[in-house]
């Protein structure tokens, strides 16, 4: 069982960071598109036409694509003050409580895209200025609120296993500290 | 049962799966879609829910925050931190409490090319806390120093914090982060009239600094040039109305990446910093996604506009109310995530104080203070538990002690905020 776990973990970590990466890429790519719109408008008084169109849409990949990973290094705000002070089997069991939550909800967002996806591609529509069909943005998103629903459903797991065995070690749990500086942004 | 009991009994249901530790983001959405499924029925649960990931993440307005969070990583490679903090020190650092103060400053120097207060406090962790150290500094006047300054992030522009509340209420992201400029210096002020205080009053906290020749002054000034090229972009590409925040945001960021090039940024620093900002970036979106989802759930039980009739009804001076609001934020604070705080209040606060007849970017920012005194107020004080995270040899006791006297300071700034609303509104009010 602890295998199998840590093999799904590395399979799916490789694809949520690969997937990450793309993201931060894009955040360059929001950056540079940017910069040409302003320079455009400026001295050459020609804006890139549809520029608020494709930011739009590169918006909507370049912050679903991280979910997972984000997820898989525990970066999503919580408040641990009751929970930290659990130890062995109870925090494990706080823990599968609030991945169960997680998953649920993931889960109905999944299914929720996916129905969003069927209709767009059914029905068409498209971005205001420069008409960019809106269907494969919310492919994006499903799929990586599939990512994400996988990536909840083996910490589910891991927990599960953990409430049967308290003592044992676990590389999916491994380091929830090492986010205390990025994660809390305000 | 009636909607508005159901609107009740999820906000406690949310309270309480918070409270046990289930992040923000699933606990809002969970409570949200589980009232749509009572209240209507499951197809459209899933219906409405599923839309908002796609339709709140391809939005124009938001685009600017992950640009901001890439100028914080990177102005840190640019090496905008460590000359800020020399410059400071070369100019200010003869008064009492020198360092002290040149943190402040610094931090205030940061603050605008950073949005982020945990950020910008884990940086003067690394950098001012060991040289504070070093010169026979009191190590809790020194913690509460670089926690407390930290909180100017997210005053002055740009501000990850101003920009999710102007999106969440849909008010003018330009207009927030302009008015947060006064407010910022403000706090900046009190904070180095308090240090002036506490070393007056006990001088072998702070030994004195040796003194620097003018001409020393006069050289450190060129190395902090990129952070006021980045709040030139940022306020004058705004406030002139050149430009819109995402594209003074971008343009900073170009300016920055250049920066942080010529400093010869390395590969692995360039990719973990756009991991990070990607982290960073998903997380707040995770909570804007399922807050909104908690709120459509609340448009449909009618409570918002209920509590809204029941506080502008009330038969008391609105200033009373208002004073009741301020206590609220503060206790909660002291126990909540600020940004989870803030999503999660705002649906039912915020109609209430545009009822009240409150101006919505002054509120912003009153609210935006209240949250960053949250995150240096025990026993959840995010930027004291940053500082004991990176120096662990610093009890967190000592960290929120050296936070206390900066505490009173902040009573001050929020009684300037409420009394002289003009003040705040006084950039944006004049915005082109």
């Amino acid at each position: 069982m602890k295998r199998v776990i840590q093999t799904a973990d590395k399979l799916l970590g490789h694809i949520e960071k690969t997937a990450a990466l793309i993201a931060g890429l894009l955040i360059l790519a929001l950056m540079t598109l940017v910069c040409a719109e302003v320079l455009g408008r400026g001295l050459f008084n020609h804006p890139v036409r549809g520029s608020i169109d494709i930011i739009e849409q590169i918006m909507v990949a370049l912050v679903t694509m991280g979910i997972a990973y984000t997820q898989s290094h525990f970066g999503n705000v919580r408040m641990t003050l009751i929970s930290d002070r659990f130890g062995g089997r109870k925090k494990w069991m706080s823990e599968v409580f609030a991945l169960g939550i997680a998953v649920f909800v993931v889960v109905v967002l999944t299914k929720g895209s996916w129905l969003n996806l069927m209709r767009s591609w059914n029905n068409g529509g498209d971005t205001p200025e420069i008409g960019i069909p809106l269907w494969p943005g919310i492919a994006i998103v499903t799929a990586a609120l599939g990512l994400l629903a996988l990536r909840l459903a083996l910490q589910l797991l891991e927990a599960i296993r953990l409430c049967a065995q308290p003592n044992d070690g676990s590389k999916l749990f491994g380091q929830p500290a090492d986010a205390i500086e990025t994660t809390p942004y305000e | 049962m009636d909607p508005i009991t159901l609107g009740y009994l999820g906000i406690a249901t949310l309270i309480v799966l918070v409270m046990v530790g289930v992040p923000v983001a699933y606990a809002s959405a969970f409570t949200g879609i589980v009232g749509m499924m009572v209240l209507r029925n499951s197809t459209v649960a899933i219906g409405l829910s599923g839309i908002i990931p796609h339709a709140n993440s391809g939005h124009y307005a938001l685009s600017v925050l992950p640009l901001f969070i890439t100028i914080g990583f990177l102005a840190m490679h640019a090496g905008i931190t460590t000359s800020a903090y020399d410059a400071a020190r070369k100019w200010v650092g003869r008064a009492p409490g020198g360092l002290a103060t040149a943190t402040i400053f610094a931090s205030a120097g940061f603050a605008a090319v950073s949005g982020a207060s945990t950020a910008s406090t884990a940086v003067f962790t690394r950098l001012a806390l060991p040289e504070m150290e070093a010169r026979g500094y009191d190590s809790r006047l020194a913690a509460g120093v670089v926690a407390v300054g930290g909180t100017l992030a997210a005053l002055i522009p740009p501000s990850a914090i101003l920009v999710i509340y102007g999106i969440i209420v849909e008010q003018s992201v330009a207009k927030l982060l302009l008015a947060g400029m006064v407010p910022g210096i403000i706090s900046m002020i009190v904070y180095l009239l308090v240090i002036t205080i506490v070393v007056k009053i006990n001088p072998s906290l702070a030994p004195l600094e040796p003194s620097t020749t003018f001409i020393e002054k006069l050289k450190a000034l060129p190395q902090v040039s990129g952070v006021f090229a980045v709040v030139g972009v940022i306020l004058g590409g705004i406030y002139l109305g050149w430009m819109t925040p995402t594209e003074s945001a971008g343009v900073a960021t170009a300016i920055i990446l250049v920066m942080a090039l010529m400093k010869r940024i390395g590969l692995a620093d360039f990719r973990n910093g756009l991991l990070d900002t990607i982290r960073t970036t998903a997380m707040i979106f995770m909570v804007i996604w399922g807050v909104l989802i908690f709120v459509r759930f609340l448009a449909f039980t009618g409570l918002p506009g209920a509590v809204t009739d029941l506080v502008v009804g009330l038969d008391v001076h609105r200033g009373v109310i208002l004073l009741g609001i301020i206590v609220m934020y503060l206790l909660m604070g002291m126990i909540l995530d600020g940004l989870g705080m803030m999503m999660l209040t705002l649906p039912v606060v915020f109609p209430a104080i545009v009822g009240l007849g409150y101006d919505p970017i002054w509120f912003g920012i009153l609210l935006v203070k209240l949250i960053e005194i949250g995150v240096v107020t025990p026993p959840v004080g995010l930027n004291c538990y940053v500082v004991n995270g990176i120096r662990p040899d610093i009890p967190l006791q000592s960290v929120f002690r050296g936070v206390t006297p900066f505490l009173i300071g902040e009573v001050f700034i929020i009684g300037i905020i409420v009394l002289f609303p003009d003040l705040i509104l006084l950039l944006p009010n004049m915005m082109n």
